[in-house]
């Protein structure tokens, strides 16, 4: 998850799913930097083979080490 | 009150054969240090800057993303790696490469801190003036100062 250019948290364990208003994110967070992740826009990065997936998240909630989030269309290369 | 933080924005630079670099417009306070920590090394447990280490860390520091592509033009990945990922991939490139990225990089870095010294004198490109300093009376005919202009610069 990153802040612009910064990372926000580490997730694993992400789902994603298509939802009503977009996509729902699941995830557990490794780790997290407080104030970046008080920062917005925010973004979800998933590496995938050759680069990555890049959403942006629209919604955030984190409970412990859960993240639930929902994401906005994904963003063109 | 100003914000002493700033939003995380890029800058791209064009080089030579049409290809381009992302860079961050400003390094942080924290970003600074990381550039010297990764020229520290520890002798007997003496710290030692490693002077050549500067040109790579500096780069790597700054560097996002790229379009340089390897020999058999596949795309470079760097963007979302991490840092150790990144100058692996610098210290691939050929010597002249490696020197024109790192001066297109040290260009920008000049340029933004002019920028920042022109904003600390004031946003409206006046000098302001100390508090210390008394007034001064205008005379008839007095000479005018232009106002400084900071630097401008793509944003992407």
């Amino acid at each position: 998850m990153r802040w612009g250019y910064h990372q926000a948290a580490t997730l694993r364990d992400w789902t994603i799913e298509k939802s009503a208003g977009g996509y729902a994110l699941s995830a557990q967070v490794v780790n997290a930097d407080t104030f970046r992740v008080s920062q917005r826009p925010l973004t979800f990065v998933a590496p995938v083979q050759g680069g990555s997936w890049r959403f942006p998240i629209t919604t955030l909630q984190m409970t412990g080490v859960s993240l639930s989030a929902t994401l906005g269309p994904k963003e063109s290369v | 009150m100003s914000s002493r933080m700033r939003r995380p924005e890029t800058v791209k630079l064009d080089i030579s054969r049409g290809d381009w670099l992302l860079v961050k417009k400003y390094l942080t306070a924290g970003e600074q240090r990381q550039i010297f920590k990764h020229m520290l090394s520890y002798t007997n447990d003496k710290e030692r800057y490693q002077s050549l280490e500067y040109g790579p860390s500096l780069v790597a520091g700054y560097l996002l993303d790229w379009s340089i592509e390897d020999a058999d033009g596949k795309a470079v990945t760097i963007r979302d790696q991490p840092y150790e990922s990144v100058l692996a991939a610098i210290d691939m490139l050929d010597t002249q490469s490696f020197q024109e990225i790192r001066t297109a990089i040290e260009a920008h870095a000049s340029a933004m801190e002019q920028s920042l010294v022109a904003e600390k004198n004031d946003p409206n490109g006046e000098p302001v003036s100390s508090a210390t300093s008394p007034s001064r009376r205008r005379s008839a005919g007095g000479m005018r100062t232009s106002p400084i202009s900071p630097s401008t610069s793509t944003i992407s």
